[in-house]
């Protein structure tokens, strides 16, 4: 009982204050001060200021530290439009229209695989490879007009109809990549022939370029052949023609360069000599073997 | 002397490149088709092996999606002026139903059936198209439509089996004599 104890507390102790007295935990001042209840935080808070309106900096933030604003990292707004831009591939577009009336004037050759050497003889297109320019890309307007079967080899295509078309004409389409060292010896290949450098070997396409040119869906060089003639059957089905027989085709369209290869007929590692009409070929063991893997 | 010598010097060179493109000395690196897939069936895009139907369905199987490709026919349609007129890229594609091999016969009546606001008095199904500007989207859009319109004449319900009907039949039943009772 309270009273008990009060009288014991008279009998042992010498003093007996307002301040000697055992009292509950709470009740006492240091644990007041540790403890504070709602209304006194409310009394020392700022009327003011996130805190108060109860709408707190996102998690991470510390709220003192950010005195009521947000930090000047996130204050500062993020417009990320051109984001990438640097590594972005450009493409230059050759559409079906302007392949026909090359074709009709004379100034390519059907009956001969066309890949970029020879439209870049023409002199139409002016590819850049030091400015993120990694060859052509193959557009779909002209898609009713175009009407010659031609073996050719561009670097993107984004729509089917494009596809189709050629297709439909009885002609071969393959996408294929070239690296900007390739791109380079391509685009005026008399010039990179009198610089006297051996022809360089392609490399493969970059990560984000992989899944593209493995797509039998887009004619990727590196896609399964067996896959792509399944495509060929889908898009005549798809676009109501019918494939060409392949046998009655010249064995020009059925011609392929290899991955590593450049230029249709020349490996990589030869070395021409157009002022006396040769080719060298290296003959080191080391030089084959890096030119061959 | 010198011309003609330049000239069949010249024509040797272009009999060699061309030699050079056909020939069989090929270049093969580390990452040559035949490297890449070894257990492909043809490495040529042109000739091989397809599992895709090459050919139209019987008369008792499933549709396969397989259509002929002869029954085209073009023509134009819709304002324009002298673009709309000078330039075909309407599809209109025609064919008579009875005798179409490519169809198989248990569709042909329900089909009948389903579409004939799309048939003709002798018999012929005509679809049209001039929805984009490009005679090859048309064409393929009018395709797209008969396989659909195929597969869909092709669906039979499943109907209803002996427990579903019992238990629908209990279900009356019971809400029947709830009511007399009341």
């Amino acid at each position: 009982m309270p009273i008990e104890r009060g009288l014991q507390y008279l009998r042992h102790m010498q003093r007996v204050t307002l301040k000697n007295l055992p009292m509950p935990l709470e009740k006492t001042d240091k644990w007041k001060k540790e403890h504070p209840d709602e209304n006194t935080i409310k009394s020392i808070m700022s009327r003011k200021g996130p805190i108060s309106r109860n709408s707190l900096p996102p998690y991470g933030i510390d709220p003192i530290q950010a005195e009521g604003r947000l930090p000047w990292i996130l204050t500062v707004p993020k417009e990320p439009y051109y984001e990438g831009v640097e590594e972005a591939r450009q493409y230059l577009p050759i559409s079906l229209r302007t392949l026909q009336r090359l074709i009709d004037l004379r100034r390519i050759n059907p009956d001969k695989p066309v890949d970029l050497p020879v439209l870049c003889n023409t002199k139409l297109f002016s590819i850049q490879p030091d400015q993120r320019q990694f060859g052509l890309q193959l557009t779909d307007e002209g898609a009713d007009l175009f009407s010659t079967p031609i073996n050719l080899e561009i670097q993107w295509v984004a729509s089917e109809l494009a596809i189709a078309a050629i297709e439909r004409c009885g002609g071969v389409l393959t996408t294929r990549y070239f690296d900007p060292i390739s791109l380079s010896a391509l685009v005026d290949a008399k010039k990179f022939f009198e610089r006297g450098e051996p022809i360089p070997r392609c490399d493969t396409p970059p990560i984000n370029a992989i899944e593209y040119y493995t797509d039998p869906k887009q004619r990727g060089y590196l896609a399964n052949p067996d896959l792509i003639r399944e495509e060929r059957q889908r898009l005549a089905q798809k676009y109501g023609y019918k494939l060409p027989d392949s046998s009655k085709l010249s064995p020009l369209f059925h011609l392929r360069k290899d991955p590593r290869q450049i230029f249709y007929g020349l490996e990589p590692g030869w070395l021409i000599n157009l002022k006396d009409q040769t080719i060298l070929k290296p003959t080191d063991n080391k030089y084959q073997t890096f030119y061959h893997s | 002397m010198n011309i003609i010598s330049n000239f069949v010097f010249r024509q040797s060179i272009c009999l060699s490149t061309r030699h050079l493109l056909i020939n069989s000395r090929t270049y093969k690196s580390n990452l040559s088709y035949d490297k890449l897939f070894p257990n492909s069936k043809s490495l040529d895009i042109l000739s091989g092996p397809i599992t895709a139907p090459t050919n139209e369905s019987t008369g008792k199987d499933k549709f396969n999606g397989f259509i002929p490709t002869d029954i085209t026919h073009r023509h134009a349609r819709g304002p324009g002026g002298q673009h709309v007129n000078k330039t075909l890229s309407g599809v209109e594609i025609r064919f008579h139903i009875d005798s179409a091999t490519w169809i198989p016969d248990w569709i042909k009546p329900r089909f009948r059936d389903m579409y004939q606001s799309r048939i003709n008095r002798d018999g012929y199904f005509i679809i049209f198209s001039d929805e984009t500007r490009h005679r090859l989207l048309n064409q393929a859009q009018c395709l797209d439509r008969i396989r659909a319109l195929i597969r869909d004449a092709s669906i039979i319900p499943k109907g209803l089996s002996e427990e579903e009907r019992k238990t629908i039949e209990q279900r009356k039943q019971s809400a029947s004599s709830e009511r007399v009772i009341r």
